[in-house]
């Protein structure tokens, strides 16, 4: 027997090359079975996620997993929507929750998620969760994806940004939002609302997957990363402070604000006004929620410069004709065109203390309960 | 003792199958990640870098 093994031991290397030889080349070599399981993993690969990435999966995934970078806001936002719409944010007994919706002016003058989340608790009386729903260049069309897969899970208000740009949304600027989607959710109000501009909605299959390719094709790929490393911690904006180049764009889009204001709003705040009545009427067959329109902030510079004189009537005519809050809390905020980087875009923590502040001192007005004090 | 061992064809055919699987998962791997990427590449999907506003 000891012989035999010995026997063994010895001929077991060269064995051991001769397997290793046959796998090596199998694995180097064009076949068509190699070439057959290619073709298979590529199926796959796509089969797979088409069958597991469904809302319910995705929101019980860490937020920081399927983030394309660290200052993916519209990211943040679908997976926070997806999060609070499948039950994953447990909700507070009796407490009244805010979604904030908006662009980027509203993302700049808020603090931190944390911060802001510690400030409506202090400051408003049965406050649950405020979800900060706000990130750069967020339309109507994205407020509507938000607002249709959000309305039956926000118990206190929906705070939706308005400003002169909102009405000023063109049919092709919609259009191009179908083409590149800014939020992963599907909604059925957004897609009767492009009917009605003439625009054929993308065709919809019940499969997250497939429905939101566009959106999770730049997300997919960080995502194997992210799985490896962990889950990556999300930036809500880049301060870059009053720079020459800020100053400079600063004038750039002012004079170009002033040129589309006499083409574009003229035309266009009519059509996108009774957009925005349909979306307080389709938040209003939800939960019973407040409907705030939160102005942007607005440098006192350009201001002055500009007429917005229209636009603030017609806005505070609309907010009564409707029966909601029109809250613009510049003014009230005292915000000086030192605590901006450009128009309307504030980078000074001071001054977003005293917009937030401002804004949770209304929250307590509107929101069922007694005001506390600060 | 001889039959409870496998025959050396078979291990032949073990090492060639995992070798083909080696391949095809290694290229198929990388065959959809070039796909996803060229897809990004020719403006199937974009994503809105912000830059601070």
């Amino acid at each position: 027997m000891a012989g035999n093994n010995r026997v063994e031991t010895e001929r077991s290397p060269p064995r051991v090359r001769a397997l290793a030889s046959i796998f090596w080349q199998a694995a180097t070599r064009p076949s068509v079975p190699a070439a057959a399981g290619m073709l298979l993993v590529l199926v796959l690969s796509f089969v797979v996620p088409a069958m597991t990435l469904s809302p319910a999966w995705l929101a019980s995934v860490p937020t920081g997993y399927f983030l394309e970078s660290e200052i993916d806001n519209h990211g943040l936002i679908t997976w926070t929507a997806l999060r609070i719409q499948q039950g994953e944010v447990q909700a507070k007994t009796a407490a009244a929750d805010v979604a904030l919706i908006g662009g980027s002016t509203i993302l700049h003058a808020l603090p931190t998620d944390e911060e802001l989340q510690d400030l409506f608790e202090r400051r408003v009386p049965g406050a649950g969760r405020i979800y900060n729903l706000c990130g750069g260049a967020l339309k109507f069309p994205d407020y509507i994806a938000l607002i249709d897969n959000l309305k039956e899970h926000v118990t206190g208000a929906i705070v939706l940004n308005v400003s002169m740009r909102h009405l000023m949304l063109t049919a092709d600027e919609w259009e191009n939002r179908r083409e590149s989607p800014f939020i992963g959710l599907s909604s059925d109000f957004l897609d009767a609302e492009s009917r009605r501009l003439g625009i054929e909605p993308a065709a919809r299959s019940g499969n997250y997957f497939i429905d939101h390719h566009k959106f999770l094709a730049t997300r997919l790929l960080p995502a194997f990363e992210h799985f490896f490393r962990g889950p990556i911690e999300p930036t809500r904006y880049i301060n870059l402070g009053p720079q020459q180049s800020a100053l400079r764009l600063f004038e750039w889009r002012q004079e170009r604000f002033a040129d589309l204001r006499e083409k574009i709003y003229v035309e266009e705040h009519g059509r996108n006004l009774e957009v925005l009545a349909r979306m307080i009427a389709t938040i209003r067959e939800g939960r019973p929620t407040q409907v705030v329109l939160l102005e942007s902030p607005l440098n006192p510079r350009y201001e002055r410069k500009l007429d917005l004189t229209h636009y603030l009537e017609t806005m505070r005519e609309f907010a009564a004709e409707h029966g909601v809050a029109y809250w613009d809390l510049s003014e009230d905020a005292r915000l000086k065109p030192r605590d901006f980087e450009d128009y309307g875009h504030v980078y000074s923590e001071a001054a977003r203390g005293r917009f937030a502040g401002r804004l949770m001192e209304r929250l307590a007005v509107l929101l069922p309960g007694r005001v506390r004090s600060p | 003792m001889r039959s409870a061992q496998p025959q050396p064809m078979v291990l032949e055919a073990v090492a060639r199958i995992l070798g083909y699987l080696a391949q095809a998962l290694v290229l198929g791997t990388l065959l959809a990640f070039a796909c996803v990427q060229l897809f990004i590449m020719a403006g199937g999907a974009k994503v809105f870098r912000y830059q601070g506003f």
